[in-house]
C-alpha cells in the first residue's frame, strides 16, 4: 500500500469509525469483543482496500467485511452476543446508511436529533432512558430507582425505545425496509 | 423506523419488541435468534439493537474511543511488514485479541488518543504520557511489577507480575492460608496453576474466570484492571500533576505522573482514581494505583498498587504453564469442554 492509499484509508477509516462502533455494538454484548472486532475489521480492511470500489460508499464496504467477523464469530460463542443472524445485521447497515440523511457532518452531530428526540419524550420514559444509559443502571438495580417491577421496567425501556425510533424515523423521512 | 402493520402482525412485532429488549436489558447469555421469526420481526429486533447502541454513544461517556482504538491499528501499520503480519495473526481470534487487550492493560498501560500525542508532542500532557507509557509497555522487555492488593475479605493480598511486551504474563499470587498459585498467558493461552489440582489451560479467559472464582476463591487483579484501564480515556479524566513529592524521584529523573479520576455517573465497577508514575525520557511504568471508594460485592478490591521491581530479561518458560509445574502434573484443558462442566 502507497502512502496516499494508507492516508485515504486513515481519512475513510476515521469518517467511518464511529458507524462501525455503533454496528458492532448493536449486537455484540462484550464490550472488550466489540473493540476487538473493531480493530480486526479496521485491519482486514486495510489489508483488502485495494479491492474497494471508490465509486460506492466506503460505509456500507467496511461494515460488510464486520459483518462477516461478526457472524464468524458468533457461530464460535454466542454468549457474548446480544442477538444476531444475517437478517439483523443487514437491517443495521441499511439503517445506519439511512441515519446518513440527517444534517450533520458526523454521526455526534447526527445524533444531536436524538438527543431532540429524547428531549421531547414523556418525562417517565425520558428518566427511565437517562438512567438506563447515563448512569448504566440494568436490572433490578433500575428497577428500584423507578419503583417498578422488573417486567414494567423493560417495557418501559421498551417503549422508550420504540417511541424514539418512531421519531428518528420521523426526521429521516419514509424509508422501506431491506 | 416501525413499519404500518395489521392487527395480527402488530402483536407479533411487539412480540419481537419484547425480545429484543429482554436481550437487550439482561445481562443473561444470548439466546439465538428463534428460527420461526419472520423476516419482518427479525427486522424489528434489529431496529431495537440499534436503537441501544446508539443510545449509548449518545448519552454514554464521550465517544473518543473508536478513534483511540483505529490509532492502535494505524500504530501497527506504521510498522515492518513482520510485525504487521504478526498482529494480523493476533487478531484471528477474537479471543486471543482480548487476552492481548489485557495484557497491555495489567501493565497499566492505556488506550489514549495518540493524534492528540502527534500534533502536541512538544506539549507535556497526560494523554502524551499515557500514549508514551503505552508504546513502550508494548516492547518485549520483560518487566517484573510486585503487586499488593487490599482487599476488605482477607486484608492483603501480594503478588509479582512479570510482564514481556503485549502477548506474555505470568502473575504469581501468594496469600494467606496457603495461598499460592501462578496465572498467565503465553499470546495464544491463558493458563492458570494452582498449588493442588490440575493445570488449567483455554483461550477463553471468561471460563478461566469462572474456574478460578470456583477453584482458587481469590480475586483476579489482571481482569478487573485490564477493564479499569481499557476505558480509561473514555471515562476518566486526566491530568498531569505538577506537584512533585519525593517518591516521585527516580535516579535523579522526575517522574511523570498522571491522575485519572473517573467521571461521575458512571462504571461503578471501576475504581474512581488511578495514578501511575513513568520515567519521562522511556515512558516505563515505575508505579500505578488503582483505587475503589465504594465496594462492589462480586470486585470486593479496594486498592491495587504496582511498583517496578526491575527489568532483568526471564526465561521464556515463565511465561508457559509447563514452566510451573512438574512434567506428569495432570493438564484440563477447558476448550474441549463444553460450558458449564466443571
Amino acid at each position: 500500500m502507497t502512502a496516499s492509499s494508507k492516508d485515504l484509508f486513515e481519512i475513510l477509516a476515521r469518517e467511518h469509525a464511529p458507524m462501525l462502533m455503533v454496528y458492532l455494538r448493536s449486537v455484540i454484548r462484550d464490550a472488550s469483543m466489540v473493540d476487538d472486532l473493531f480493530q480486526e475489521t479496521m485491519l482486514t480492511a486495510w489489508r483488502i482496500i485495494d479491492t474497494f470500489d471508490r465509486t460506492r460508499p466506503f460505509g456500507p464496504w467496511l461494515r460488510g467485511i464486520a459483518g462477516k467477523l461478526v457472524l464468524a464469530h458468533y457461530r464460535k460463542d454466542a454468549r457474548r452476543f446480544v442477538q444476531c443472524d444475517e437478517v439483523i445485521l443487514g437491517q443495521i447497515d441499511y439503517r445506519l446508511e439511512s441515519l446518513q440523511q440527517l444534517s450533520g457532518d458526523t454521526l455526534d452531530e447526527k445524533l444531536d436529533h436524538l438527543k431532540e428526540c429524547l428531549a421531547n419524550l414523556p418525562a417517565t420514559y425520558r428518566t427511565a432512558v437517562e438512567l438506563r444509559y447515563k448512569e448504566e443502571l440494568k436490572g433490578q438495580s433500575l428497577a428500584d430507582r423507578l419503583e417498578l417491577t422488573l417486567e414494567n421496567t423493560k417495557k418501559r425501556l421498551q417503549r422508550a425505545r420504540q417511541r424514539l425510533l418512531e421519531c428518528i424515523e420521523r426526521k429521516i423521512g419514509p424509508v422501506s425496509s431491506v | 423506523m416501525a413499519e404500518s402493520m395489521n392487527p395480527d402482525d402488530e402483536i407479533r412485532s411487539t412480540d419481537a419488541a419484547a425480545r429484543a429488549s429482554d436481550s437487550i436489558d439482561s445481562d443473561d447469555s444470548s439466546q439465538p435468534v428463534d428460527s420461526s421469526l419472520s423476516a419482518d420481526d427479525r427486522r424489528m429486533i434489529a431496529d431495537h439493537l440499534l436503537m441501544n447502541a446508539l443510545l449509548i454513544r449518545t448519552l454514554s461517556p464521550p465517544p473518543a474511543g473508536d478513534q483511540a482504538l483505529l490509532n492502535d491499528v494505524l500504530y501497527q501499520l506504521d510498522r515492518p511488514v513482520s510485525s504487521r503480519k504478526q498482529l494480523a495473526t493476533k487478531v484471528v481470534s477474537a479471543g486471543r485479541r482480548w487476552l492481548i487487550s489485557s495484557l497491555s492493560i495489567a501493565a497499566g498501560l492505556a488506550a489514549v488518543v495518540s493524534l492528540w500525542f502527534v500534533t502536541e508532542a512538544n506539549t507535556p500532557s497526560a494523554l502524551a504520557a499515557v500514549e508514551q507509557a503505552r508504546i513502550e509497555a508494548r516492547r518485549p522487555i520483560d518487566r517484573h511489577y510486585q503487586i499488593k492488593l487490599d482487599l476488605p475479605a482477607i486484608k492483603s493480598l501480594d503478588a509479582d507480575l512479570y510482564l514481556r511486551g503485549d502477548d506474555r504474563l505470568a502473575l504469581h499470587l501468594a496469600g494467606p492460608l496457603d495461598v499460592s498459585a501462578w496465572l498467565g498467558i503465553n499470546g495464544d493461552e491463558a493458563w492458570f496453576v494452582p498449588r493442588i489440582g490440575p493445570a488449567i489451560v483455554t483461550k477463553d479467559v471468561d471460563r478461566m474466570q469462572e474456574r478460578l472464582e470456583d477453584l482458587a476463591s481469590m480475586p483476579i487483579p489482571m481482569l478487573n484492571i485490564t477493564r479499569v484501564l481499557d476505558t480509561i480515556e473514555r471515562d476518566y479524566e486526566l491530568t498531569l500533576a505538577s506537584d512533585h513529592s519525593a517518591q516521585e524521584f527516580v535516579d535523579g529523573q522526575v517522574l511523570q505522573h498522571v491522575r485519572a479520576v473517573k467521571r461521575s455517573g458512571f462504571r461503578p465497577l471501576l475504581p474512581e482514581r488511578i495514578e501511575f508514575w513513568s520515567q519521562p525520557d522511556s515512558g516505563v511504568i515505575v508505579r500505578m494505583t488503582l483505587v475503589w471508594t465504594e465496594l462492589v460485592d462480586k470486585l470486593a478490591v479496594r486498592r491495587v498498587e504496582f511498583l517496578l521491581a526491575d527489568q532483568k530479561t526471564q526465561e521464556t518458560d515463565l511465561y508457559e504453564h509447563s514452566g510451573h509445574h512438574a512434567p506428569e502434573f495432570p493438564v484440563l484443558r477447558l476448550d474441549g469442554i463444553p460450558a458449564g462442566k466443571k
